[in-house]
């Protein structure tokens, strides 16, 4: 069972960088990922002994994973803060900084991606890494994961090297 | 909520290394334990939401393919990754001239399929012998796909007096707020990936031809 927040405009968005990815998906997964704490979820529907029990269980938690989930991006004021200084669960940083680029500012996702390698020191030689590949026209592609992505956001929005100042 | 009875939870350790989960592969491919199987992939997906990166899911998914090789499993075939919501591996043969999917959805298997075949017919007809079948097991799938879809109504339904638009099928519901969509789904049916892989992967059934 997978919960998914996406938006038109942000495909839009991303529709102006050729090296982006054309996907609506902002947030989201299988409903275990979306928790503090992630885990793997899964439903047995085979006995119809139990089936109603178990169908009544996958809405209980769609009720109180789900739906508080995407209650957040309902609350932008709340979320953008929140996003740029911490982690949101399955919100990978790339695309909090697309998220941000699209519904907020520059100066905020720049933050957001400079915060994400504060906490995350040990992926810095990688984004390093693959920074370095839009040093070159003929080795530039749309990298879209995660850390990895962020030096596709340093190179396409212009934040420069985001941990070398 | 209805706690172990009615769902499995699988916890995520951070911890969790290469080596400890090649040994829960063996022991879910020896046992022919689909549920070990599918919480090991579950595990290695759920290193990316700790930041691990792709190259040691790589390194993963090659010793799961390793092992099965093996036993037996998955002859000419190697696993190269599985797709972001994990519920399809995707597999590919050794001349790389396809690159199927094999989902837990039967209709996808068998489009899947259809597309593999014609690819080896063509590439290499003596592959041929390591198509998969499912001699046994459609009337099972079908009754389960029903259940499966029937689960989804209801499921569906109810999320109606929460402002979703009910929908059939797989994708259960939606909302629109602003310039968001959320969206609720389920990608596989009953038979979750694991037990359709268990099934593919039998030496039985790929050998039919």
């Amino acid at each position: 069972m997978s919960a998914i927040v996406s938006s038109p405009k942000l495909k839009k968005f991303r529709a102006k960088y050729p090296l982006l990815i054309l996907r609506p998906g902002i947030a989201g997964g299988h409903l275990g990922r979306l928790q503090k704490n992630p885990s793997s979820l899964s439903w047995e529907l085979a006995n119809p002994a139990v089936r109603a029990e178990v169908v009544s269980d996958v809405i209980q938690s769609i009720e109180t994973m789900a739906l508080p989930y995407f209650a957040q991006f309902e609350e932008l004021s709340t979320l953008m803060p929140r996003i740029i200084e911490d982690e949101l669960q399955a919100f990978e940083a790339n695309d909090v900084i697309d998220f941000l680029m699209c519904f907020a500012d520059k100066e905020s996702a720049r933050l957001a991606a400079k915060n994400f390698f504060s906490r995350k020191p040990d992926l810095i030689p990688e984004y390093k890494k693959h920074l370095a590949f839009f040093d070159k026209p003929e080795s530039r592609q749309p990298y879209d994961h995660d850390h990895v992505g962020l030096a596709t956001a340093s190179y396409i929005y212009g934040f420069g090297d985001l941990v070398n100042e | 909520m209805l706690g172990t009875e009615a769902r499995t939870w699988h916890g995520v350790n951070e911890h969790t290394n290469i080596e400890h989960l090649s040994k829960q592969i063996e022991q879910g491919v020896s046992k022919h334990d689909s549920k070990v199987i599918g919480q090991v992939l579950h595990e290695m997906h759920s290193w990316k939401a700790h930041g691990s990166g792709q190259k040691q899911i790589d390194v993963a998914l090659q010793d799961l393919s390793h092992k099965l090789h093996k036993d037996g499993y998955l002859p000419g075939l190697s696993i190269i990754g599985f797709d972001k919501n994990h519920d399809k591996l995707i597999i590919t043969d050794k001349s790389r001239h396809s690159v199927p999917v094999l989902d837990a959805n039967l209709p996808k298997v068998e489009k899947h399929q259809e597309k593999l075949d014609t690819k080896h017919e063509t590439v290499d007809s003596r592959q041929a012998k390591f198509r998969p079948k499912f001699v046994d097991e459609e009337g099972q799938v079908e009754v389960c796909k029903s259940v499966f879809l029937e689960s989804c109504t209801v499921i569906s339904k109810h999320f109606e007096r929460a402002g979703f638009s009910y929908l059939k099928s797989r994708q259960i519901c939606r909302r629109r707020f602003a310039d968001f969509d959320f969206n609720i789904f389920q990608q596989a049916p009953t038979i979750s990936l694991a037990h359709m892989f268990i099934c593919q992967c039998q030496p039985s059934f790929l050998l039919q031809s």
